[in-house]
């Protein structure tokens, strides 16, 4: 066994290391207590939600985001996320008071702090627009018999019991396999603790801030305004209206599950066909032996993907278009003596819902496969030549050569790309976007498209409506990030994240 | 364990801080706006901010030189104006997200009919009916006749619910009217007589569109869209909607109705849809965008186009002339069922809210628009030595260097266009046509340099159009009206393409959409 502090090799039963003076723990290194900061993620999204829900009037709802003293919020977040970091940091126990302590602060804030009720919009002072506000207390809420207890006050109690009782019980164990090997033969990192790890590569620490603060500043603080999904936010002056967005978009919007279904439609059969499209190709370019046409053909598939969406639109148009100017329904037409020969009658490819989805699926096919064979081809190139040589010798032909050494190389390269594809399937929006038009809205509508027509279609948008279908989008996205990384984990025996 | 504790603590109070800052603003107000109209002493302002689209100059076209003359004239030539230019197809976009926050929306915006309806309905805009009451421009006696009919258009309800000006438009509206080809016209077997000066009736009007179609084998008419981005809507294909209306309007009984579910918008439709079926109008419509459709007039694909009046007019028969095609186009007159083209509402020059000195602001930079001399001519005309000249000298233009063109000094003429040296410029934001006010000695100084066409075909739209009627934005309006406005526009689509019957989509509209179009009508009724 090693010193935890300098490294050097104890005596058995060492109390204190010889060389440094560093106590010696008799205990091995402690997993992460998931079940606790699970809790803490719980009891944190619970302030988000309602204490108090009108019955009636779903907007009408009432918790720690229009609270009249936003303090409790603060240090409810604050304690919560102490919780968190103490767990992190291997200090559970210390984690039941931060948690205890969230708590009290809820308790007293639900029970003693009046609510800020929204009451319509006035000119404030020098003619800006400002929020009217009545504050009522909880038991006024509650006498009037309009109101009840909202899902929030539960979700926040069971996040906060879950955070101290998960403290208890070591949930990664049962995941975890027993290696057998004396700890002086593991590697240092795992011997030492986080804190000398950090001390001892500080200067690598120091060089990675500037990539921290870049991807704290651009990626995470952003995810703050996650909490306008829960607001009215109508141009400016939002307020808290609980869970209605949520709760008009699964019940009353028009548009949003058509999106939604558009979005896994069209994302996942373009991903398909993509990746199918790209292999094929990989595969022939693979078997040509004439260098120079490898080389001339790959550049030539490669080039449409460096072209904007834009462009690629107006040239499908134009290809496309039911006139003279399309080519493909001037050779239809005029080659095969379709439509009466005249172009003008041909197949509307880019207005008619029954032709938008297949000319979509081509355009992608035609921009983005050429691109898609870089991967495949750099994992051609390093299969073994000698493979070949041997299944010559037994005989293979061509095709077999193919079937059963080629494609068997290719099949991890196949899986990494289409579950890495997998997780990005929601963020389906430029390509849309410009082929789209509103003949075809009912097939085409994904959910950014919908996010953008809400925004900026005319009328007054509501950011915490659009956040809130972001919000969804992002929570699917999520979903379908550890569904990947568990398949990735059972076919290739190692997650992708 | 204490170096840790210290260590938990100094991140804890580093994350404290960061959910404090990120937990704030959500019941932030702002205080540094001034949007009172009690009387004060009216100071000049040093610096605003001002989001206009590209119908002012662009700076690829002599936009800085115009910031910098403007200047020189505007109050003791020190206002500091920092000039905010979004793209101007995403122009709405940029001002959307301009106003999502106070501190970032401009001092001064220039907004469409629906967008100005919809911010003072909200109450962003200042209130400058007592500013321009007391204005020059007001009393200057230099208004024309038709003034008062642009000014009412622009009295919208505010936040308190009153009728009152937000905004100020320094000119007409203007809007669109029926080109036809005189080429495709007598391809088709008819004269330039049969249709100029005439009122048609529709059945003359499709029959003449039938036979150009069968004599060019071709679409005739190529719209931007079977229906318009704004108000009125329908004025791409005027004669095809007729009376029918989009959105929501205020019926002979004094209840708002929604237009688009009426029989008129039934039978337009289905007007509409036979066109289409019958090659007369382009399928393609419904993926044009404007410039995709003047193209398609510049590539003679089509014959008969509805477009802007006044300028424009000119400009289609230049390009048609540049393409070495025949130029000669006939606006004919409103047919019968159309009575009068529609005048849109003016975009409106308004100050935000959020504007420190916005009595400032009008009057030195809003009521100067029009004061009858150097400002106005800046406006209409662009930056002197950029745009326009008075300096004796010869102009030519790129392409045509050999057909100089000499001007003696203190002459007022036009200069090649800075963006497109082939031909002069035209104009800047005002079109000196649609200009409210006139100059203050009787004339305009760039009159020469209207050209004959703008100027008949500007006089033509005046006196065969009606200015559009605004409709009042109330909050379950401004909730609804995208959703609303977008089925609107998918069963437009869709019928004119052959998928459903016009009484089917109208079917459908209600189905998906008639709680919310109940919601806003019993809104409008109040």
């Amino acid at each position: 066994m090693q010193c935890k502090s300098c490294n050097t090799e104890l005596p058995k039963h060492a109390k204190v290391c010889p060389k440094c003076g560093a106590k010696v723990s008799d205990k091995g290194p402690q997993n992460l207590k998931v079940i606790a900061i699970a809790g803490a993620v719980i009891a944190f999204i619970g302030g988000l939600l309602p204490f108090v829900q009108n019955t009636g009037d779903v907007e009408k709802a009432y918790s720690f985001m229009n609270i009249q003293m936003p303090v409790f919020w603060y240090l409810y977040m604050i304690a919560l996320v102490a919780t968190i970091l103490l767990c992190v940091a291997k200090k559970e126990k210390l984690s039941i008071i931060t948690t205890a302590i969230a708590g009290v602060i809820f308790a007293v804030a639900f029970f003693v702090s009046p609510f800020a009720e929204y009451a319509g919009r006035q000119q404030g002072k020098g003619g800006t627009v400002i929020n009217k506000y009545n504050n009522v207390m909880l038991s006024d809420l509650l006498s009037n018999g309009e109101n009840g207890i909202g899902m929030g006050t539960f979700v926040v109690i069971i996040g906060l019991i879950v955070a101290i009782i998960g403290v208890f019980f070591d949930l990664l164990k049962y995941f975890k396999k027993e290696i057998n090997v004396d700890a002086k033969y593991m590697t240092n990192s795992i011997n030492k603790s986080v804190w000398s790890m950090v001390y001892y590569y500080r200067w690598f620490y120091v060089m990675f801030l500037p990539a921290l603060i870049f991807v704290l500043l651009f990626n995470y603080w952003p995810m703050l305004g996650l909490r306008y999904a829960f607001t009215s936010y109508k141009i400016t002056n939002p307020y808290y209206i609980g869970i209605t967005h949520f709760h008009e978009m699964a019940t009353a919007d028009i548009y949003f599950w058509t999106a939604f279904k558009n979005t896994l439609y069209l994302s996942i059969i373009k991903l398909i066909l993509n990746t199918g499209a790209a292999v094929i190709i990989s595969l022939l370019l693979h078997e040509i032996s004439n260098i120079i046409f490898k080389k001339t053909v790959q550049t030539i598939i490669y080039l449409p993907h460096f072209m904007s969406w834009v462009v690629t639109a107006s040239l499908f148009r134009l290809i496309l278009a039911p006139s003279s100017s399309g080519m493909v329904n001037t050779f239809l037409a005029e080659v095969l003596g379709m439509f009466g020969g005249n172009p003008s009658n041909g197949i509307f490819f880019l207005g008619d819902p029954r032709y938008w989805v297949g000319s979509y699926f081509v355009i992608n096919v035609w921009k983005d496969t050429g691109w898609g064979t870089i991967l495949f081809l750099a994992t051609l190139s390093g299969i073994s030549p000698e493979l070949y040589e041997a299944a010559e010798i037994d005989g293979a032909n061509r095709f077999n050569k193919m079937r059963y050494i080629t494609l068997p190389a290719l099949t991890n390269t196949i899986i990494t790309v289409f579950i890495l594809n997998l997780a990005k399937v929601m963020n389906l929006f430029e390509s849309v976007f410009v082929l789209m038009n509103d003949a075809v809205y009912d097939v085409s509508n994904v959910l950014q498209t919908f996010v953008y027509y809400k925004t900026f279609g005319g009328g007054r948008p509501d950011y915490g409506y659009t956040t809130a279908v972001g919000l969804f989008r992002s929570v699917v996205s999520g979903v379908l990030v550890i569904i990947c990384n568990y398949a990735s984990k059972k076919v290739r025996g190692r997650g992708i994240v | 364990m204490k170096k840790t504790v210290k260590k938990l603590a100094a991140v804890g109070l580093t994350l404290t801080s960061v959910m404090s800052l990120a937990a704030c603003g959500n019941n932030s107000t702002d205080s540094a706006a001034s949007g009172t109209t009690a009387a004060k002493e009216v100071t000049q302002p040093k610096s605003f901010t001002v989001m206009v689209d590209n119908t002012v100059v662009t700076e690829t076209n002599g936009g800085k030189e115009f910031y910098a003359y403007l200047k020189t004239l505007l109050g003791d030539g020190t206002i500091d104006i920092k000039w905010i230019r979004p793209d101007h197809s995403g122009y709405y976009d940029a001002v959307g997200n301009a106003f999502n926050a106070t501190d970032s929306m401009p001092d001064v915006v220039l907004l469409s009919a629906d967008y100005y309806a919809l911010y003072a309905s909200s109450g962003y805009l200042w209130d400058m009916t007592d500013a321009w009451n007391a204005s020059e421009t007001k009393n200057s006696g230099r208004l024309i006749k038709t003034a008062d009919n642009v000014l009412n258009a622009l009295q919208v309800t505010g936040l308190d619910g009153q009728k009152r000006m937000y905004g100020f438009s320094p000119y007409r509206g203007n809007g669109c009217c029926t080109y036809v080809k005189k080429t495709w016209l007598e391809a088709a077997g008819h004269q330039v007589s049969d249709v100029q000066g005439k009122t048609l009736t529709f059945d003359e009007y499709y029959k003449i569109l039938k036979d150009m179609q069968q004599a060019k084998n071709s679409v005739v008419i190529s719209s931007a869209g079977y229906i318009g981005p704004e108000a009125p809507y329908t004025n791409y294909l005027p004669e095809f909607y007729q009376k029918a209306q989009y959105s929501f309007y205020k019926a002979a009984d004094g209840k708002y109705v929604d237009g688009f579910a009426q029989k008129e918008m039934q039978d337009a439709l289905t007007r509409i849809q036979t066109a289409v079926k019958d090659g007369v109008i382009d399928k393609e419509s419904v993926n044009n965008s404007t410039a995709n459709a003047r193209d398609k007039f510049y590539a003679d694909n089509s014959g008969v186009f509805t477009y802007w009046a006044g300028t424009w007019a000119d400009t289609l028969k230049t390009q048609l002339e540049t393409k070495g095609l025949d130029s000669e186009l006939i606006a004919i007159n409103p047919i019968k069922e159309l009575g009068t083209y529609v005048e849109r509402i003016a975009p409106a020059w308004c100050i935000t809210t959020h504007a420190e000195n916005p009595e400032g602001i009008f009057k030195y930079f809003i009521d100067t628009m029009l004061d009858g001399g150097d400002v106005q001519t800046a406006w209409e005309y662009g930056a002197k030595g950029t745009h326009w000249d008075t300096k004796a000298e010869s102009v030519t233009v790129k392409g045509k260097e050999d057909k100089p063109t000499e001007y003696k000094e203190g002459e007022f003429h036009m200069l090649p266009s800075p963006e497109k040296p082939t031909g002069l410029m035209k104009k800047n934001h005002i079109d000196p046509i649609l200009a409210l006010a006139t100059f203050k000695n009787g004339t305009d100084p760039g009159a020469k340099a209207i050209t004959d066409v703008a100027k008949t075909n500007g006089e033509f739209f005046a006196n065969n159009s009606t200015v559009a009627v605004a409709v009042p934005y109330t909050e379950e309006m401004a909730d609804n009206i995208s959703d609303i406005n977008k089925q609107r526009n998918i069963i437009v689509s869709k019928v004119a393409n052959g998928e459903m019957s016009a009484a089917d989509g109208i079917k459908e509209y209600q189905s998906k959409v008639g709680n919310k179009v109940d919601e806003v009508l019993k809104s409008l009724n109040k």
